[in-house]
Parts: structure tokens; sequence; C-alpha cells
């Protein structure tokens, strides 16, 4: 058990590390939600946007499409430096392996988030600064799920020629039902209501996560054999 | 369009919905058999010479 | 007939006994698809007879809500379907037998055809009782979410066909569609509370001649799709038979 958690420790290091001294899908990630703020902002005229009814559903269509960079980004480097075959090779356990693809994945995807709340709070002039803890916890549960059906999905889509087009179109299905969840909880924590009120969704995304992240860890080592 | 027109067309779409499987699923049939057929053939050629 | 296809077949050789037993297979699963369809048949008749002559006429909305009966049934078996899918991609998972795959493949193919009909259905309905074609009602939502995951999965299939992953990625991702299906559910039933629209959904009671009419055609709609499930089954073993002897033959003409 402790070797298995050195494992991935070591193995989301070495990633953030390499993430680190490029810095490329991170600050992609971040470039990439402020154009989709920006958008957002013109497409509406720029008047003001409801934080109930437009706000958390604009958010998390611009934490989807960062999302989906971010995982595109990782698995490109990683085929880049055919590192996963590595990793194969390596007598590391394959569970071990998603789960550190995911805690990376999902570091980089909650620090985008983090950093797209502000400036989306600015140039949107939605308050934010009240419920900074809710949408810390509620960025937290639903990046996780993303993260962990985003590394299975992502790792079959690099296989084929349309990887680009074709992650997103496997994502966006299962992604949806729990983005629902997500863009709810966001509209009660932005309109200041406790989130007991959405304890129904919450148990929804904790389910969510927990159901996704066995299920990968399983099947992880499953879709490997080679 | 009255009430029995709506029903009409729900229904008639059903229908083409479902021969429209129908037709692929024997389309499949008849190339597989195709196969198969000539593949026998193949083997009893291969098999003389 | 892919390449890939048939290396796979010629690294999964077997005894020289397959012929015989195979016969006897094929026979078997030809007979029992036989069995089926002539049962479907009347069955499906006996339902539109009932839906639409047998069935009282609803007060409100008319004769469009007889297409309910079927509606419904195509709606709850297509769920249904990801149940199999669900076991069998596990099974391939497991056991790495291409029948398997096959029987997932048939599942999705009857899924998908099922949900295609009631959001062909639904629509129409809607727009007859309600005025509108399209309500986020809680089956059609539920059921559009379910197509798309059925549509992404058949899209995988074909764009990865040449690509010898593919039926094992194929299984993970129909693996991970059937584990969403409570999740569509209980998500698309607490948004739609909470957001409340025209309901094509029912709830409460039936008029008990209406009831039995709907119990009927939820049957006839099963061994529908399970005949329909099978042939397709059934036509991808036979592909799979084919891919062996595609092997065989290839080997014996390069001597």
């Amino acid at each position: 058990m402790k070797g298995y958690l050195a494992a991935i420790a070591a193995l989301v290091e070495k990633d953030l590390r390499l993430e680190w001294r490029s810095r490329e899908a991170i600050t992609s990630m971040i470039f990439f939600s402020l154009l989709v703020v920006v958008i957002f902002g013109f497409a509406f005229q720029t008047r003001k946007i409801d934080p109930t009814t437009e706000a958390p559903g604009l958010l998390w269509i611009a934490f989807t499409f960062s999302g989906v960079l971010g995982l595109h980004r990782m698995l490109a480097l990683e085929r880049e430096n055919g590192s996963l075959q590595a990793l194969l090779l390596a007598p590391v356990d394959r569970g071990a392996i998603f789960l550190a693809k995911v805690t990376t994945v999902l570091g980089l995807i909650l620090l985008a988030e983090w950093i797209t709340i502000p400036i989306f709070s600015i140039l949107l002039r939605v308050s934010v600064l009240p419920c900074l803890l809710p949408l810390a916890l509620i960025t937290c549960a639903g990046s996780l799920g993303f993260a962990a059906v985003g590394v299975l999905l992502a790792t079959i889509a690099s296989g084929s020629r349309l990887r680009e087009v074709l992650l997103p179109l496997l994502l966006y299905p299962l992604w949806v039902p729990v983005l629902v969840g997500c863009v709810e909880l966001t509209g009660l924590a932005l309109s200041g209501r406790p989130l007991k009120e959405g304890s129904d969704w919450l148990v929804l995304l904790a389910v969510y996560d927990v159901i996704f992240m066995t299920a990968g860890t399983l099947l992880f080592d499953l879709m490997l054999e080679e | 369009m009255t009430s029995l027109h709506y029903l009409t067309l729900a229904y008639a779409l059903v229908w083409l919905g479902l021969g429209i499987y129908m037709i692929q699923l024997n389309r499949r049939i008849q190339r597989v058999h195709g196969d198969l057929v000539e593949l026998r053939e193949r083997m009893e050629r291969a098999g003389r010479s | 007939m892919t390449r890939n296809d048939a290396a796979a077949a010629r690294s999964m050789r077997v005894n020289e006994d397959r012929p015989a037993r195979a016969s006897s297979n094929w026979g078997r699963a030809l007979l029992i698809s036989k069995i089926f369809d002539f049962t479907a048949i009347p069955l499906i008749l006996a339902g539109l007879y009932l839906a639409f002559l047998y069935a009282p006429r609803e007060s409100t909305m008319g004769d469009v809500q007889r297409i309910f009966y079927f509606h419904v049934p195509f709606a709850l078996n297509s769920f249904l379907a990801f149940g199999v899918v669900l076991v069998a991609s596990i099974g391939f998972l497991l056991r790495g037998k291409r029948s398997w795959d096959e029987t997932a493949l048939a599942a999705v193919e009857v899924g998908f055809l099922y949900c295609t009909l009631v959001l062909l259905t639904g629509p129409v309905w809607a727009r007859s009782a309600w005025g509108v074609w399209w309500t986020w009602d809680a089956r059609l939502t539920s059921t559009l979410i379910l197509w798309l995951i059925f549509a992404s999965y058949l899209f995988l299939r074909t764009y990865m066909a040449d690509d010898p992953r593919m039926r094992r990625y194929a299984a993970v991702l129909g693996i991970l569609g059937a584990l969403e299906v409570p999740i569509v559910y209980y998500s698309v039933q607490w948004f739609s509370t909470q957001h409340p629209t025209t309901f094509i959904t029912e709830r409460g009671k039936l008029d008990p001649q209406m009831a039995m009419v709907l119990r009927f055609t939820l049957i006839a709609v099963l061994i529908l799709g399970i005949a329909l499930f099978w042939k397709r089954r059934l036509i991808g073993r036979l592909e799979e038979a084919r891919d062996r002897l595609l092997a065989d033959v290839e080997e014996r003409e390069l001597r």
C-alpha cells in the first residue's frame, strides 16, 4: 500500500515537474478560458449576467472547454515522449499510473479553474468573493469526476487519428449529467444560498467520482493489455 | 393536422426506423453469406492446387 | 474483412473439430432466431391492435396519445440494452473472446435504434399535445443522453475500425456508458423537477385498461428487441467465422 502511494506520488511529481519546465499546458488552458470568457462578454453584449441562471452555465462551459484542452495537452506530451510505453514496461501497477494521471490533470484543471474564476468575476461583473469556499468545493468535486473519465477517454482517443474530435465526442455525453449538477450547485453558491439546499447534487457528484475513479483504476489495466 | 394525423406520422416514423434497420441487417447477412461462399471456393481451389 | 481481424483470427487458432461443432452451433442459433422472429411478429401485431383500436381514447390529447404504448416500451427497453452492454463488455475484457464483443455491439445497435424511435415519436407527440416539438422532460432528456452515449460508442467503433485495440476500447466505453445510466436517471429527474416543463412523463394512476395494454406492448417490444439483437449478434458471429476462414484461406494460398 505504501509502495503504491509512493509510486503514484513519484509519477505525479515527475509529470508536474515536466509541466513546470515548459508550463505550456497550464498557460494554454488559462488563456483559453480567458478567451472563452471574453467571447461570452461580447456574445452577451456586455450586459449584466444573472448570477443564478446565466453565470454558472457560462462558467462551467469555460471549465469544460479548457478541461478538454488540458487532457489533450497531457496526452500529446506523453505521445511525443513515448512515455506511456516506457511506463507500461516498468513494474508499476497500472491502476497507480491511472491515479497519478488523474491527480496531475486534476491539479492543472483546478489551477486553471481557480484562476478563471476571478477573471470571470471581473469581466462579467459577477460577485464571487462571498462564495469562494463553496466554489472551491464544487470545482474539486466536479473536476475530479471530469478528470477520471477524461483520462480514460483521452487514452482511448489518443490511439486514433481523429483524437481531437473523438475525445470531446466521447466525453461530453458522459459529462453532461454531472455538468448539470455542477451548474445547479454553482447557481446556489453564487446567489448566496447554502450548499445544503443542493445536497442531492453533492451526493450525485460524490457518487459519480467514486464510481468512475474505481472503474478507471480497474479498467486502465484491462484496457492496456499488450 | 389533427391528433390522428400526428399519430399516423409517429407510427410511420417507427416503421421507417425499424424498416431501415432491418434492411441494413439483411444487406449484412447477404454480404457475409457471399463472403463465406467465396472463401469456401477459394479454400477448395487452394486445397487442390 | 479487415486485415487486423484476420490476423487476430490467425493467432487464435483452435483445434480441428471446430467445423463439426460449429455447424450444430449455427443450426441452433438460426433456429432460435427464427423462433424469436415468429414470436415477435404476432406479438407486435397484437400490440398494434390493442394500442390503436382497443385502448380507450384519451380525453385531453386525443388519438396521438396512443403512441405512448410504444414510446414508453422503447425507452424502457433501451435501458435494458445498456444492462446487456455492461455484462458483455465486462465479459469481453475478462475473457477476450470476440463473441462477447459482438454481443455488446448488437446490444448497442438495438439500444441505439430504440432510443432513436423514442426521440422520433416523442417530439411528434409533444407537438400534437402541447404545441412544442421538444420538451426537456425527464424521459425525453434522459433518452437523448443515452442516445448520445450509444452514438459515441458507434462512432468510436467506426473510426477505430482498423485498430486492433478497438474492441477493448469499445468495451471500456460500454462499461462507462452503462455505469452512467443511474447517474443520468437521477440527474435528469432532479433537473426536471427543478425546472418543470410540460410533462410527457406520466406519474401516478393510469386507467386499468391502458395499464393492461401498456404491459402487453412492453413485452411485445421486448421480444422484438431480443429478436433484432439475436439476429444482429448472429451476423456478428458469422463475420467472426468469416474472418477466421479468411485467415485460413490466406495461409493455404501462400503455401
